[in-house]
């Protein structure tokens, strides 16, 4: 699973349990279950998305190649 | 002479005469047959036209032009209507170099024909605009601008490809924006130049090198900020246009303001109108996502406590009722209550039942006590009907002795004529039948 859809899944999970909740016929222990999940899916989903920093990396070309170091874009007055 | 010899000398013929006696021609009609050759050929056809402006003396009093375009070798004239020529954006000037665009038109008053013309660009500007019309034509044919092609962008990128100049507004309101909506991207700059000599290959190869799955990018972002169309010229290089087709992550073209348009906006999966817009669209809104997400958890949480509730109080509902409390008088309660609609539905029937009883011995009584001045004058009628009915009937005429002859068709014989000698007649007594056959007939 690529990370953009590791998050769209944690999204996409809450958003079917709450979904699920509301349909007639859930029982007491599907909703405990559902709300279970959907709290694991909300911590994994916080750390994920807020745990980061902006960083940012620039190509430089070396005799090897092309390189990738820190990008100094606190520099440009952002 | 065959048939095909007669052909060819009668064509001979006619192409001689022709020769030895030459069609006239009117002017108005060789003028005329002109202006149809030309229109042939042209029709209403847009044509351009490049050269320099001779003759030019500005707007006349009706507001139109009236120039000549010229080269080392030929001179057109030229007709900028008023309607027209109030969109020019260039200063036309003698001997300027333009790219003019109209269609070709004959007029006859003057014996000449003309391009009357609906747009004059200055020449370097022109030439850089049929490029770029006749690459966008040739892409769009080889299906580079394809809609279905068109891929979705990642609605979560963790790592997004820029290809862009290392300084000025454009980095700077890229990053501005993606550290605003969210921030726990990583952005991979390939620093290129954007515009001048070498600049469409840097691209290219840019966003070639940014493919690389190595360095696990979900999306580039491509572009530039404003300026004239030479400036924005690399991203509407064939080379640029062709490594953004091959790309094999999704790709945001960002060049320009939102009336610049590129060959490359219409390769690129998304068209940004400007750098910081496509930051937007590439990246989420960390914050409205998150509330999104907390509302959910919010309903989801509601949404238990509140069957939460709901349960306790169906559970003590259960728990307070009778029947739980005493499962056995219940029972017996409920036997008690059978047992007497049983009853009830007995009584019912035997109600019912004599009731119907009673009834019948009521008729019955009533026609026992009916008076005989009733009874007595239909008794006697009665009689005499069955008295006559017994003189018809034909049984009773046949126990005397008569009886009835048939034919074999079933006619009844009321004469010897109706019979011959042979024939076979049926004769019916009062029990039973005779077949006969006929051996002599009398009428006497």
């Amino acid at each position: 699973m690529r990370r953009d859809e590791d998050i769209e899944g944690l999204v996409r999970g809450i958003e079917g349990i709450h979904a699920a909740l509301h349909e007639e016929g859930t029982d007491l222990s599907d909703r405990v279950a559902g709300a279970e999940r959907a709290a694991e899916l909300y911590h994994a989903f916080r750390e994920r998305f807020f745990s980061k920093e902006f960083s940012m990396r620039a190509a430089r070309k070396t005799p090897e190649g092309i390189a990738f170091e820190e990008f100094d874009w606190k520099a440009l007055d952002v | 002479m065959d048939l095909f010899e007669y052909a060819e000398k009668m064509k001979g013929d006619a192409e001689r005469a022709k020769a030895e006696d030459p069609a006239i021609f009117t002017v108005s009609e060789i003028t005329s047959e002109i202006k149809a050759l030309l229109t042939s050929r042209f029709g209403s056809e847009r044509v351009w036209v490049k050269g320099e402006v001779s003759n030019y003396k500005g707007r006349n009093q009706s507001g139109h032009m009236y120039f000549r375009l010229k080269d080392a070798g030929a001179v057109i004239n030229c007709v900028f209507f008023r309607g027209s020529n109030a969109k020019l954006k260039v200063d036309l000037k003698e001997g300027m170099e333009v790219l003019a665009s109209g269609r070709l038109d004959l007029w006859d008053k003057g014996g000449n024909y003309q391009l009357i013309l609906d747009e004059v660009r200055s020449g370097g500007v022109g030439e850089l605009h049929l490029r770029f019309e006749a690459l966008k034509k040739k892409l769009e044919s080889e299906g580079l601008f394809a809609a279905e092609r068109k891929r979705a962008l990642p609605h979560f990128p963790a790592k997004i490809g820029l290809v862009t100049s290392s300084t000025g507004a454009v980095v700077r309101d890229i990053i501005h924006v993606i550290r605003g909506r969210c921030p726990g991207v990583e952005v991979l700059l390939f620093p290129v130049k954007v515009q001048g000599d070498g600049s469409a290959r840097e691209i290219a190869q840019a966003i070639e090198a940014l493919n690389d799955p190595t360095l696990g990018l979900d999306v580039l972002i491509v572009g530039r900020g404003g300026g004239s169309i030479e400036d924005l010229w690399a991203f509407n290089e064939e080379e640029v246009a062709r490594a953004i087709f091959s790309s094999r992550l999704p790709v945001v073209s960002a060049v320009g303001h939102q009336t610049d348009f590129t060959i490359a906006d219409f390769v690129a999966d998304a068209r940004a109108a400007t750098p910081s817009h496509a930051a937007e669209i590439t990246v989420p809104n960390q914050m409205e996502l998150n509330q999104k997400v907390r509302m959910w958890m919010r309903a989801i949480l509601q949404d238990l406590i509140h069957y939460r509730d709901l349960s306790s109080e169906r559970l003590e509902r259960l728990r307070s009722s009778q029947g739980l409390q005493d499962p056995k008088h219940r029972i017996q309660a409920r036997t008690q209550e059978v047992d007497h609609l049983t009853q009830r539905l007995i009584t019912a029937l035997e109600e019912k039942r004599s009731d119907r009883k009673e009834r019948f011995a009521r008729a019955e009584l009533l026609l026992g006590r009916l008076p005989a001045r009733f009874l007595f004058p239909r008794k006697s009628r009665f009689e005499r009907a069955a008295s006559n009915l017994s003189i018809l009937n034909p049984l009773s005429i046949l126990s005397r002795g008569y009886s009835v002859v048939k034919s074999k068709a079933g006619r009844v014989v009321k004469s010897a004529g109706d019979v011959s000698v042979g024939d076979s007649i049926r004769v019916t007594l009062f029990e039973g039948e005779i077949a006969c056959d006929v051996t002599k007939t009398s009428k006497d």
